[in-house]
């Protein structure tokens, strides 16, 4: 009874390409959280390596985040040279551009790492090796939202905006994002922010930096609290991926009014990738 | 009153539509009679509803009687009455069709009610019968230490014949069952259980179209049907060895209850116990069969959630392949082939309370005993019975103490060996000078996987107790060299000439084996200088990375060869991890596996490119006490290279040891020469 139809649907969704991806002008790539994606191609390596042959390792590396990413680089660690040679351990790549509306698709790029097995130990079936690839790489985040500025508390005629005191984001685009961001208003005199940094990605973020912090395109004075953390630098432990910025502005008193707040970060970020290496009789 | 009748007409006529096609809905065919005023009717498949013909009186009939005797009338409109009455004929024919429906649906119910009963009949069966083969199959491949292309064949018709009894578990679109079962065989067999790209992205709106639709048009009524289909599957899995997968591709530590559920359960029985309906089943019977599937449900959930699943970084794909499920399966059924049911075990030992779990033990270790000397070749042949064969293998193992420190490496499954053998139908234990002159012939089997170039040299000697002892004449090749992958070596031994034997001597075989070489594997991770924290996060990095603990890493690996060298390397000889900021140190030993006994130690050397140290390489080594394995220590404070140095994150390097030796194998037998006591084997 449902034959008919279910093989002109299994027709229609299997002539369906993949999704190219959006297009649109009107695309915010600056939105929710993503990273660089690296994987290996098929059979790159093989799942069984041969003594005495050669092989290679190719990873494909796609910039799904919105920002470039620089100073690449990528090593394969936990290769015994007993088994394994391989031309270098150690690689640069390009710079890989962030996602756009001239390139929807973020950057991509191809590393390929040329080996060659030895042979195994004496009369052993096989030898299995662990490794991992680790990528390193510079890049950065974009936050601005809009925001009341009111030290004017007390005025009654003040037909302005009203301060959100907490804001929640969804991500800036990047593995980095402001989670939260929250305006405590020192009444007649200045205007603190609190964000709240989080990396959401799979890899681990090592250090921050503030580039820029402005307030109505005046500059702040920014610091980051915690164990260590230095003026407009913060390093982030492994386990504990998350840092709090805290912004400071003189407004002065005046009525409300909104105004833009902007802040640039630049951060180094590691990705790591599992891999295995079966050498076989 | 006229739009009263008029009314009721139309409603008449409605009922009647309604019924009509009631009727066709539960397959009925039917005729009515103007003359007698009657609906007869059959249901097409000639069911009990009216005893397949037409006007018999069923107990449908009967109440259909009754209610016109109720109305004191069998067909006839006069003796309607009421509103009936005044509606003349139509009312009549009212209260005729009302009784008939009545009568109609209490056929139809009794109706389903035998369709519910031929369902659970067809269920019962299919049950049965995957109760029953699932046995078989169970039994057939239990013990089996290789799996074979039958099995899985038979596993694959279990996973269609589950598919079809559980079909008839589901009331509406029964061959909805089939669609998640389909679907997945393509994906796993055809396209490999591919995860991500393409193919995966096909597949998987394929599988939704396929899902859903059938759901759309049936408004969820297929849903319970497709949801069945996934049951197969999941047996057809637990069936092939996804736990022994798990354990092994992950590495999951298993309690020993987990492991029994990997090989002890005939997952095709559980799911065939799972479908039994109990419809039909009353008291003690219902209640075993709701008990059995409650165990049975218990049995797939806390086999999954026993064995902890640790942080699996490397798997690119989700499921395993066919050949990888099977090898898993293969290595685990190796290691419990010939072991008792521990249910059986657990029950025997129920009564010893103060030793619970040491009577089991027992018991398992007993049967793998009993099982490997049934196997045995001497047993087989009649030359030694079981029981003998058990008390060898318990004293064997009480002598020999196995390379300890250093562990056998499980990647080499082959290593040297060489052992004397007698064929006792050839070997005069007992013989008169006069029967001419005595031969006795000893068989040296050997095994040279790496094909090593090995001279032995072969002297016997007759030793009578307490008194002489003389060397015997080797007739056949003195000294042979032997260089292939496995063989036998026949050495005759005879008396000197010139000695006349008489009474009992313990005769001994020697085969002195040169220049054999045994190599062994140590890995060792370099971290250079690091802090105690940043040693610590390494360690749990590497950790993820290699999936096990670095503990596995502590001890070289050799094969089972007679004599290695072990070693350790590192801040302690057994530490994988190695700071540059601390002393590192060379451990060494030769370890000798006991079934001979070691010559002499010609020369060792380590393989440690840029390591330097005193220890490293050694020549013509004295040996230690021969009752002990472990025949010889040494170690030193060894240098690292600036490539093991200074490294910035960690490095991973295997090294390698190689001990050159002499040893000796040596098989005593005794004989007797006109005497009358038998002669006895001592090993």
């Amino acid at each position: 009874m449902f034959l008919v139809p279910l093989l002109v649907l299994s027709l229609l969704i299997m002539s369906c390409g993949s999704n190219v991806g959006e297009k649109s002008v009107s695309y915010n790539f600056k939105q929710g959280y993503a990273e660089m994606e690296a994987k290996f191609l098929e059979n790159s390596p093989p799942e069984k390596i041969y003594p005495l042959s050669s092989f290679r390792i190719v990873l494909q590396l796609s910039n799904k985040a919105a920002y470039d990413l620089t100073n690449g680089r990528i090593e394969i660690l936990n290769l015994p040279q007993k088994y394994f040679d391989l031309s270098t351990t150690r690689q640069n790549f390009d710079p890989l551009e962030g996602r756009s509306l001239t390139n929807p698709n973020g950057g991509l790029a191809f590393m390929e790492f040329e080996g060659f097995a030895k042979d195994l130990f004496q009369n052993a079936e096989k030898y299995t090796a662990n490794y991992l690839v680790d990528i390193n790489y510079n890049t950065k985040m974009e936050f601005q939202d809009t925001v009341c500025i009111n030290t004017n508390l007390y005025a009654t005629y003040d037909a302005g905006c009203e301060v959100d005191v907490s804001k929640s984001y969804s991500g800036q685009g990047a593995s980095l994002v402001v989670n939260n961001l929250e305006e405590i208003v020192a009444p007649g005199s200045s205007v603190e922010f609190r964000i709240y940094l989080k990396n959401r990605g799979k890899g681990k973020i090592g250090s921050i930096d503030l580039s820029r912090a402005d307030l109505g395109g005046k500059e702040m004075v920014c610091v980051f609290e915690g164990e260590g953390a230095e003026v407009r630098h913060a390093k982030l432990k492994k386990d504990k991926q998350e840092a709090i910025l805290l912004c400071k502005a003189n407004v002065g008193n005046q009525n409300s009014y909104m105004t833009t707040l902007s802040l640039d970060f630049s951060y180094d970020y590691e990705l790591q990738v599992p891999g295995t290496l079966n050498l076989v009789k | 009153m006229l739009i009263n009748i008029k009314k009721r007409y139309e409603k008449v006529l409605k009922m009647k539509a309604s019924f009509y096609s009631l009727l066709r809905y539960f397959s009925f065919n039917y005729k009515f009679n103007k003359k007698s005023g009657l609906l007869l009717f059959k249901k097409r498949n000639g069911d009990a509803g009216n005893k397949g013909s037409l006007g018999e009186s069923t107990g449908v009939e009967k109440l259909f009687k009754r209610r016109n005797d109720d109305a004191g009338n069998e067909g006839s409109s006069e003796k309607s009455t009421g509103p009936e009455k005044s509606a003349g004929k139509p009312g009549g024919k009212v209260e005729k069709i009302k009784t008939v429906v009545v009568g109609v649906a209490g056929s139809a119910l009794s109706t389903g009610g035998e369709a519910i009963k031929k369902t659970a009949g067809a269920m019962r069966n299919f049950s049965l019968m995957l109760i029953v083969l699932g046995l078989v199959h169970f039994l057939l491949r239990f013990g089996q230490a290789q799996l074979s292309a039958s099995s899985f064949i038979f596993s694959l018709f279990l996973f269609i014949l589950s598919g079809y009894a559980l079909s008839q578990a589901a009331d509406k679109d029964r061959m909805a069952i089939l669609i998640p079962m389909l679907l997945f065989s393509i994906w796993y067999f055809i396209f490999k259980a591919a995860i991500s790209g393409p193919i995966a992205i096909t597949m998987l709106s394929i599988s939704i179209g396929l899902i859903g639709l059938p759901l759309i048009l049936t408004k969820g009524k297929s849903g319970k049907a497709e949801a069945l289909g996934l049951l197969p599957i999941l047996f057809f899995f637990l069936d092939l060895g996804l736990l022994p997968f798990l354990a092994e591709k992950l590495n999951l530590v298993l309690a020993p209850a987990a492991e029994n559920l990997l090989i002890f359960v005939p997952w095709w029985v559980v799911l065939g116990i799972f479908i039994l309906p109990t419809e039909g089943l009353s008291g003690f019977s219902g209640f075993i069969i709701v008990l059995l599937k409650a165990a049975g449900i218990f049995l797939v959930v806390i086999s999954f959630v026993m064995p902890a699943i640790p942080n699996w970084g490397h798997v690119t794909t989700l499921l395993p392949s066919v050949g990888q499920l099977q090898e898993a399966q293969v290595k685990v059924q190796e290691r419990f082939a010939g072991k008792e049911n521990p249910f059986i075990s657990s029950f025997a030992c129920i009564s010893d309370f103060e030793n619970y779990q040491g009577c089991i033990d027992k018991r398992q270790q007993e049967a793998a005993y009993r099982n490997n000397c049934r196997l045995d070749k001497d047993v087989k042949e009649g030359r030694k019975t079981v029981d003998e064969c058990i008390i060898e293998i318990k004293e064997k193992e009480k002598q020999q103490l196995s390379v300890a420190s250093g562990a056998v490496d499980p990647t080499i499954k082959l290593p040297t060996a060489f052992e004397f053998r007698i064929d006792e139908q050839f070997f005069p234990k007992k013989a008169s000078v006069e029967s001419g002159p005595l031969v006795y012939i000893a068989n040296l089997d050997y095994k040279n996987p790496r094909q090593q170039e090995i001279k032995i040299d072969f002297t016997c000697r007759f030793t009578k107790k307490g008194e002489e002892t003389f060397l015997g004449e080797i007739t056949t090749a003195k000294s042979i060299t032997v260089s292939d992958v496995a063989g036998t070596e026949s050495v005759f031994c005879q008396p000197p000439a010139g000695k006349a034997l008489n009474g009992r001597y313990d005769l001994v075989f020697n085969a002195t084996l040169h220049n054999l070489v045994s190599r062994s594997r140590l890995t060792r991770f370099f971290i250079g200088k690091k802090t105690n924290d940043e040693k610590s996060e390494i360690i749990s990095e590497l950790e993820k990375i290699e999936g096990k603990s670095l503990n596995s890493f502590s001890d070289s690996l050799a094969p089972a060869d007679p004599t290695v060298l072990i070693f350790g390397l590192g801040n302690s000889p057994k530490d994988p991890i190695i700071s540059s900021n601390k002393n590192v140190i060379l451990a060494l030993g030769i370890q000798d596996s006991r079934k001979g006994k070691v010559e002499k130690i010609n020369h060792y050397e380590l393989f440690l490119p840029g390591v330097t140290g005193s220890c490293l390489v050694g020549d013509n080594i004295p040996l230690g006490s021969a009752s002990e394995a472990n025949i010889w220590n040494s170690g030193c404070l060894v240098n690292l290279p600036p490539e093991f140095a200074e490294i910035e994150n960690f490095r991973k390097e295997e090294f390698e040891s190689m001990v050159d030796y002499d040893y000796l194998i040596t098989k005593k037998i005794m004989v007797e020469v006109e005497g009358s006591a038998q002669p006895q084997l001592e090993s």
